[in-house]
C-alpha cells in the first residue's frame, strides 16, 4: 500500500507552530498505524516523538488521534482507516503536547485515578489461603478489570473540553472495579465522594466513552451503576457542594410534584436567590426568544399520581 | 554542565514487576526510595505476561507443593538452575501471589471461590494463578497502585545510561529525562536493577521497546558478573503473519487450555519430539494426551506442553523438513478441540489479537505460530537469598538477574520470580542502605564526562542511522545467533558485531533533545550491542546442546558443564570468559530431584 501520513509536528520549545507534515509511506497489507510511524522515523525523520510500548493491543500507550477519532495505533489497521490513500495522525484533544505525539498523560489520567482511589478496602482481612470468592462474583467487573488506562474514553468524553477537571470516564471506571470488587468494604465513602463536583454526576450520557473503549467496558454504563448503587445505598451527594444539593432535591421535589420538571423552579432553587442576578443574562435572552419557564405555575401531567407512588415506593426501600 | 541532582537510599531501575515490588519493599522498610522508569509507569512489559503466575497454591490438585515446583524448575533448566533460588522461588512463590490477592488482585476462581490454577508447559500440575491471558495487566496494576497508594517517588520516563561508583561500590546512577533530554543524577547507597530483557536485540521478537538489555550492560560496564549469558528462550509460539505482527506472542495458555500443534499434513507434531528425559512422564498417544487436561492421576502430560525449548526446536524443525504452514509456522488449533465460549473467556485477549491484527477468528480456524525470541535466562550473577551482585550495593531482580532458570525457564515462573525476588531485592537493599553510614560520593568530573559522551551523537561528522544500525543487529542476531547454532557462525556474529560497534560509534542524530527519539536509540545501541556480544561469547565457551542452547556441532548435553556457569565480566576493556561451578546442592534437595515423583 502507498499511502501518505499526515503527522502532527509541534516542539514547544523551538517556538515553532505546530503543523501537520505529509509522508510517503509503502506498507503490507495487514499493517497498522503504528507501524507507518516506524517506517517515518526509520526513512524520514528519526525525531519524530511518539510513545508505544507493548505494539499489540496489551499496554494501551499509543492513544492517539487517527483520521480525527481516537484509536490505538498499534491495533488500528492503516487500511480500516485511510480515506483517499491519506491517514492523519495526531495527540489526542484538551492536553498539553510535550513533542509530536507525546503528550503530558499526568494531566490526562493519573491525577484523576489518584483521585478515586482505586486500590481495595478490604471489608474483611484476607483469610489464610485467600479470599472466597464464587466465580459469578467476577463477572459484573471482570471486563472493568480489562482496562489499560488507554484514555481513549477519556479522548472522546464530551464534558472534559468543558470542564478539564471532570474526572472522566477513565477514572470512574477505575472507580466501578473496586466499589464493585465483592471484597471491598468502602462503597459509602467511595460513592460519596464521587457525588462531590467533577465525579461521577457530571457526566453527561452522551455515551462516546461507550464508542471509543477498546476493551469493550461501556464506562458510560459503568458510571450508570455507580449512580445507581449510590441510590441503592441511599448515599446524598452533594455534601461538598450544596449548589449540587439543591439542584439533585429541586429536580426532584419538582417531579415528584407534577410528575415533569419545572425548570424555572430548578433554576431558582439550585442558585438560590443570593446569586440569581448570575442569572438574568440567561432569562432575557429566553425571554426574547419566548422560552422563559415560569417557576411553580407548573400543571401536573396526566398519571403524575403514579410517578409519586415510584417516589414513595423506593423512599420506603431505602 | 547543569544537571539536576537526587539523593536516596535505594534507587530501583524499572518499574515492571520486580522493580515495583522491590520498590514497595524498600519503601515499607523504611528506605527513602525512588522508582525509575523509561516507560509511563504501568506500561513495562510486565503488562504483556499472559498465561499466569506459578505457585504450589494447591488449590486444584492438593498434592502440589514447593517440592514439585521446585522439581519442575529444575527439570525445565536442565539441571542448571541455582538450586537455592529454585528452592526460595518455590518456597515463597505462593504468599507472594496471596499478598498481591490481598493488595487488590483478582484471580479466576475455582468451583468453591478459590484462586483457580491453569496447566502450562514443565508444570506436573495446574499451578499458574491467572486472570484469563491478562494475568500481567493485573498484577502490574495491583502493584501499581499500591505503590501510589503507599507514596513514593516515581520518575517516569528516565532512561539511566550509567551505574556511578565510589571505589568498588555503588554510589549511584546517571541518566537523561525522555521528555527534555536533560540529564540527572541519582546519588544512592543502593540500586536494584530491575530491567527486564534484551529481546530487541533480535528480529523476531515478542517483547517490548524497552528491551535493550540495559540492566545487563549498565552491571557489566560497572564490573559486576554475568551468567548464562548463551541462555535466550525462544518461546515457540509466536504470531507469523501478516510480516507486521511477526513475533507478537500466542500464549502458552492455548496448550494448557486444551489446544494442539499440529504440521501441514494436520499430524499432531509433539509426540515425536519427546526426549529420552522426558520420556517417562509423558503421553505416547493421543487419546492418553487428551485424557491428561481432566486425569491427572491416570495419565501422562500432553508434550504439547513439555518445556518450551522442546516445542520452538520441534516446531523448527517441522518447518525445516518442509511440513510447515503456508507462512513458515506451525498450526496451532484450539478451535476444533474446544467450545467458541470457553475460547473467548479463557482467552479474550488471544481472540482479540487474531481478530484485529490477522483476520483470524481462533474460535473457527487454527493459528499459525513460530518460534520468536522471548527471554532472557541470562543476566546478573546474584547471591541467591539477598539478590546482591557481584558489585557492592548492587542488587538485581527479575529478567535481569540470572541463576533461577538455568538454561530454560518455565512458563509462569516468570512473573512469580518478579515477586519473589523483587520482595527479596528491596528489603536486602533496603539493609544495606541501612547499614552503610555516609553516603557514598559521586564523582563530579565522571558525570561531566558522560554527559559530553551521551551528546556526541549530535555533534559528529558521521552519516550512520541509528535505526538502521538497529536493524542490522537484530539481523546478524537472528540469522546467526537464533535457535540453532554453530561455531562458524557465531564467530561471524562477533565480527559482524565488531562491525556494528564501529557504525555505532558514527551514529549521528539529527534535531535536538527534546523527546527525540533518534537520539533515544543511538545511547540504547551501546548496551545493545554489549548483551550482543555477550550472548555469541557465552554460547561459543559452551560446546554443547542444553536447554535454550541447541549447538548444531554438539549436539548433546555435556555432563561436565552441566556443572558450570560460563561467567562474563569486564577485564582491562575486554569481555572475559570462565568457567566456574555450580553451587552444590544439598542431600535433601538432591533427593528431591531424584525421587520417583
Amino acid at each position: 500500500m502507498e499511502l501518505i501520513f499526515k503527522v502532527y509536528r509541534h516542539d514547544p520549545t523551538a517556538g515553532t507552530k505546530p503543523a501537520l507534515e505529509s509522508y510517503p509511506v509503502s506498507l503490507p497489507d495487514g499493517a497498522t498505524v503504528l507501524d507507518g510511524l516506524l517506517q517515518i522515523r526509520d526513512r524520514h525523520d528519526g525525531g519524530l516523538a511518539f510513545r508505544a510500548a507493548c505494539g499489540r493491543g496489551f499496554c494501551g500507550e499509543c492513544t492517539l488521534r487517527i483520521n480525527r477519532s481516537g484509536k490505538l495505533a498499534c491495533i488500528t489497521r492503516v487500511a480500516q482507516v485511510a480515506k483517499d490513500g491519506e491517514v492523519t495522525v495526531e495527540p489526542v484533544r484538551n492536553i498539553t503536547v510535550l513533542k509530536d505525539l507525546v503528550y503530558d498523560v499526568d494531566e490526562l489520567l493519573w491525577q484523576k485515578i489518584a483521585w478515586v482511589e482505586p486500590w481495595l478496602r478490604p471489608a474483611t482481612a484476607q483469610p489464610d489461603g485467600g479470599y472466597v470468592i464464587p466465580d459469578a462474583e467476577l463477572e459484573p467487573i471482570r471486563k472493568a478489570m480489562s482496562c489499560y488506562y488507554c484514555g481513549l474514553c477519556d479522548e472522546g468524553c464530551s464534558v472534559i473540553p468543558f470542564d478539564r477537571r471532570f474526572s472522566g470516564p477513565a477514572a470512574l471506571t477505575k472507580a466501578f472495579r473496586v466499589v464493585f470488587d465483592p471484597r471491598d468494604g468502602a462503597a459509602r465513602e467511595r460513592l460519596k465522594r464521587l457525588g462531590e463536583p467533577r465525579g461521577m454526576w457530571d457526566c453527561v450520557h452522551c455515551y462516546e466513552a461507550n464508542e471509543h473503549c477498546p476493551r469493550g467496558i461501556d464506562p458510560t454504563d459503568r458510571i450508570f451503576d455507580l449512580r445507581d448503587k449510590a441510590v441503592e445505598l441511599g448515599v446524598k451527594s452533594g455534601t461538598a457542594n450544596p449548589q449540587v444539593a439543591r439542584h439533585y432535591d429541586s429536580f426532584a421535589a419538582s417531579v415528584r410534584q407534577s410528575g415533569w420538571l419545572d425548570e424555572g423552579r430548578l433554576a431558582l432553587e439550585t442558585w438560590g436567590l443570593g446569586r440569581l442576578g448570575e442569572l438574568l443574562p440567561m432569562a432575557w435572552r429566553a425571554l426574547r426568544r419566548g422560552k422563559l419557564p415560569v417557576p411553580y405555575l407548573h400543571r401536573k401531567r396526566p398519571g403524575a399520581e403514579w410517578i409519586r407512588r415510584i417516589f414513595d415506593k423506593v423512599e420506603k426501600r431505602s | 554542565m547543569n544537571h539536576e541532582t537526587h539523593e536516596f537510599d535505594v534507587i530501583v531501575i524499572g518499574a515492571g514487576g520486580a522493580g515495583l515490588r522491590a520498590a514497595i519493599e524498600a519503601s515499607a522498610q523504611g528506605a527513602r526510595t525512588a522508582l525509575i522508569c523509561k516507560s509511563l509507569l504501568g506500561k513495562a512489559h510486565t503488562v504483556m505476561a499472559e498465561g499466569g503466575i506459578a505457585a504450589a497454591l494447591g488449590n486444584v490438585y492438593p498434592e502440589d507443593n514447593w517440592e514439585v515446583h521446585f522439581r519442575d524448575t529444575m527439570r525445565g533448566g536442565k539441571m542448571l538452575n541455582n538450586w537455592r533460588m529454585a528452592q526460595l522461588h518455590a518456597q515463597e512463590a505462593p504468599a507472594r501471589v496471596l499478598e498481591l490477592e490481598a493488595w487488590g488482585a483478582l484471580f479466576d476462581r475455582t468451583k468453591d471461590g478459590r484462586i483457580l490454577q491453569r496447566d502450562f508447559g514443565g508444570h506436573r500440575y495446574a499451578r499458574l494463578a491467572h486472570v484469563g491471558d491478562r494475568t500481567g495487566l493485573e498484577m502490574i496494576r495491583t502493584l501499581q497502585q499500591h505503590a501510589v497508594h503507599k507514596g513514593m517517588d516515581v520518575f517516569m520516563e528516565c532512561t539511566i545510561v550509567r551505574l556511578l561508583k565510589d571505589g568498588d561500590r555503588i554510589a549511584g546512577a546517571f541518566g537523561y529525562w525522555r521528555e527534555s533530554g536533560r540529564f540527572v543524577v541519582f546519588r544512592a547507597k543502593a540500586v536494584v536493577l530491575a530491567t527486564g530483557g534484551i529481546g530487541k536485540a533480535y528480529k523476531i521478537t515478542s517483547n517490548s521497546w524497552e528491551y535493550t538489555g540495559d540492566g545487563h550492560a549498565l552491571a557489566y560496564w560497572a564490573g559486576a558478573d554475568l551468567i548464562d549469558m548463551e541462555f535466550v528462550q525462544f518461546h515457540p509460539t509466536g504470531m507469523v503473519w501478516p510480516p507486521s505482527v511477526r513475533g507478537i506472542l500466542v500464549t502458552e495458555g492455548v496448550r494448557g487450555d486444551g489446544g494442539v500443534l499440529k504440521n501441514a499434513l494436520g499430524e499432531r507434531l509433539m509426540f515425536k519430539y519427546v526426549l529420552e528425559f522426558f520420556r517417562a512422564e509423558t503421553a505416547e498417544t493421543e487419546e492418553e494426551a487428551d485424557r491428561w487436561y481432566t486425569d491427572k492421576q491416570n495419565a501422562r502430560r500432553t508434550p504439547a506442553l513439555l518445556p518450551r525449548d522442546e516445542v520452538a526446536r520441534a516446531i523448527n524443525a517441522e518447518v525445516k523438513a518442509g511440513r510447515g504452514s503456508p507462512h513458515g509456522g506451525v498450526f496451532l488449533d484450539i478451535a476444533s478441540r474446544r467450545d467458541a465460549e470457553y475460547i473467548q473467556r479463557r482467552l479474550p485477549s488471544m481472540y482479540h489479537q487474531f481478530k484485529e491484527l490477522a483476520d483470524v477468528d481462533i474460535t473457527k480456524e487454527p493459528m499459525e505460530v513460530g518460534p520468536t525470541c522471548h527471554y532472557m535466562m541470562g543476566g546478573v550473577r546474584v547471591d541467591a537469598d539477598s539478590a546482591a551482585a557481584t558489585l557492592p550495593g548492587l542488587f538485581a531482580a527479575g529478567e535481569v538477574a540470572a541463576g533461577l532458570h538455568g538454561a530454560n525457564r518455565l512458563g509462569g515462573n516468570s512473573l512469580s520470580d518478579l515477586l519473589v525476588f523483587g520482595c527479596r531485592a528491596g528489603l536486602y537493599a533496603a539493609q544495606y542502605a541501612e547499614g552503610l553510614a555516609v553516603m557514598p560520593t559521586i564523582d563530579a568530573g565522571q558525570v561531566e564526562a558522560l554527559a559530553r559522551e551521551c551528546l556526541e551523537p549530535f555533534e559528529r561528522a558521521g552519516q550512520e542511522n541509528p535505526y538502521a544500525v538497529h536493524q542490522d543487529l537484530q539481523e546478524c542476531m537472528q540469522g546467526l545467533v537464533g535457535i540453532i547454532r554453530t561455531e562458524g557462525e557465531l564467530e561471524k556474529a562477533l565480527e559482524e558485531i565488531a562491525g556494528l560497534g564501529e557504525r555505532a560509534r558514527r551514529v549521528r542524530v539529527e534535531g535536538n533533545r527534546q523527546y527525540n527519539p533518534g537520539w533515544h536509540l543511538a545511547l540504547d545501541l551501546r548496551s545493545l550491542l554489549t548483551v550482543s556480544e555477550a550472548i555469541p561469547r557465552a554460547a561459543l565457551e559452551r560446546r554443547e546442546s542444553r536447554g535454550a542452547q541447541t549447538r548444531d556441532d554438539y549436539p548433546k548435553m555435556d555432563p561436565q558443564l552441566g556443572k558450570v556457569n560460563v561467567v562474563i565480566r569486564e577485564a582491562r576493556g575486554e569481555m572475559a570468559i570462565a568457567r566456574e561451578p555450580l553451587p552444590e546442592m544439598p542431600r535433601e534437595l538432591r533427593a528431591i530431584l531424584e525421587g520417583d515423583k
